[in-house]
């Protein structure tokens, strides 16, 4: 189970991963859709169920989820406003009336493949510094209000835990017609490992 | 102006008429309403789970595990006074497609399942539900004429 609170090195600990992860994402997301996609702080947060809904917010977004094995097990969502949505799919799949409502199964695939590449880079990049092995299952996908979307990897730590550790890193293109978000949620156990493979003191 | 109280994940509320309770990002979880309607007094629960007996913490809001909520909300409900309850049930959608299917994509399916086996035990009524599907829900409850207001993103608001 989580301690009460984070601390200040720890949480610097968890920003520091969320931007190794969402800058090695949003380096290959840049190159898929040619255009430079910058990264915000990552937000670090260790919040009661009761008030995770709110950290989320109410839009509807497309998010790919994943469950990640190994010794830093937890989830990870992507999500993306709807506007993202068609931008990438006008951009990438070239089709310039593509939009998310009319979503047919190949640019629910490309979207889905997308995810895995951003996903991936965002795991590898966390594994790759840790040491630790990390394994991303095939990824899920919904349409639909982020608040709903999230009950499932809440519920996946429900029983471990009273608390969250919610670590999002938002990103953006120039204009504001493009953003999004990665939300890694480590489990209990992760965040353990972290602190004690870099002797931050729990 | 009417009272809307903001019921969170795992968290159980009670209040009276004309206070208003609200529940917002019902995914696989369970918006559990239940009330009197003599006395216009009733309860929300927002239900992430089937079971506590799996919990490997002993601290968690009353409203996070079915068993517990229907528990605490029949204690609650009864303390104020309530004799005859009845229930509406709204969420346990299955929000992913998923091929893979690991026990978490349909917890959904199973939070319905206890939520009205537990009810069933308890002799409660379940008057109206809107469940499963694949999309997410906001609800709001009103504690003045028991009508449960259900919101789903890309379809009309509907009353049950």
């Amino acid at each position: 189970m989580f301690n009460k609170s984070i601390k200040p090195l720890q949480k610097d600990l968890l920003k520091e991963l969320g931007n190794i992860g969402a800058g090695n994402a949003a380096t290959a997301f840049s190159t898929l859709i040619s255009n430079r996609v910058e990264l915000n702080v990552p937000e670090v947060e260790l919040v009661g169920f009761e008030n995770s809904l709110e950290f989320v917010g109410d839009e509807a977004v497309a998010a790919m989820y994943f469950r990640v094995n190994g010794s830093l097990p937890g989830n990870m969502l992507l999500m993306l406003p709807l506007e993202t949505v068609d931008f990438i799919l006008q951009s990438v799949g070239k089709n310039k009336t593509a939009s998310w409502d009319d979503l047919d199964s190949y640019n629910q695939s490309m979207l889905m493949e997308i995810g895995n590449i951003l996903c991936g880079a965002y795991i590898s990049a966390i594994s790759d510094f840790t040491q630790k092995k990390m394994v991303p299952t095939v990824p899920a996908f919904a349409i639909d209000m982020a608040g709903a979307i999230i009950n499932i990897p809440l519920a996946q730590l429900g029983d471990m835990s009273e608390k969250a550790l919610l670590i999002k890193t938002t990103f953006n293109r120039d204009g504001k017609d493009f953003s999004g978000n990665f939300l890694f949620i480590p489990e209990p156990s992760a965040l353990t490992e972290l602190m004690n493979h870099f002797g931050v003191v729990q | 102006m009417t009272d809307v109280l903001k019921v969170g994940m795992s968290e159980v509320k009670i209040t009276s008429a004309p206070t208003m309770l609200k529940t917002t990002g019902l995914g696989s979880c369970i918006g559990l309403c239940m009330y009197d309607e003599k006395l216009k007094i009733g309860g929300m629960a927002h239900v992430m789970l089937p079971s506590s007996v799996n919990s490997k913490v002993s601290e968690f809001g009353a409203g996070k595990y079915a068993d517990t909520a229907v528990e605490f909300l029949i204690k609650s409900l009864k303390a104020k006074g309530c004799k005859k309850l009845k229930a509406k049930i709204a969420g346990g959608a299955q929000m992913f497609t998923f091929s893979g299917g690991s026990d978490i994509m349909k917890v959904g399916a199973r939070n319905v399942k206890a939520v009205k086996e537990l009810l069933a035990e308890q002799n409660i009524n379940i008057i109206s539900e809107d469940t499963g599907g694949n999309k997410g829900r906001t609800i709001v409850f009103d504690t003045d004429n028991f009508h449960l207001i259900i919101r789903t993103i890309g379809s009309d608001q509907k009353t049950i």
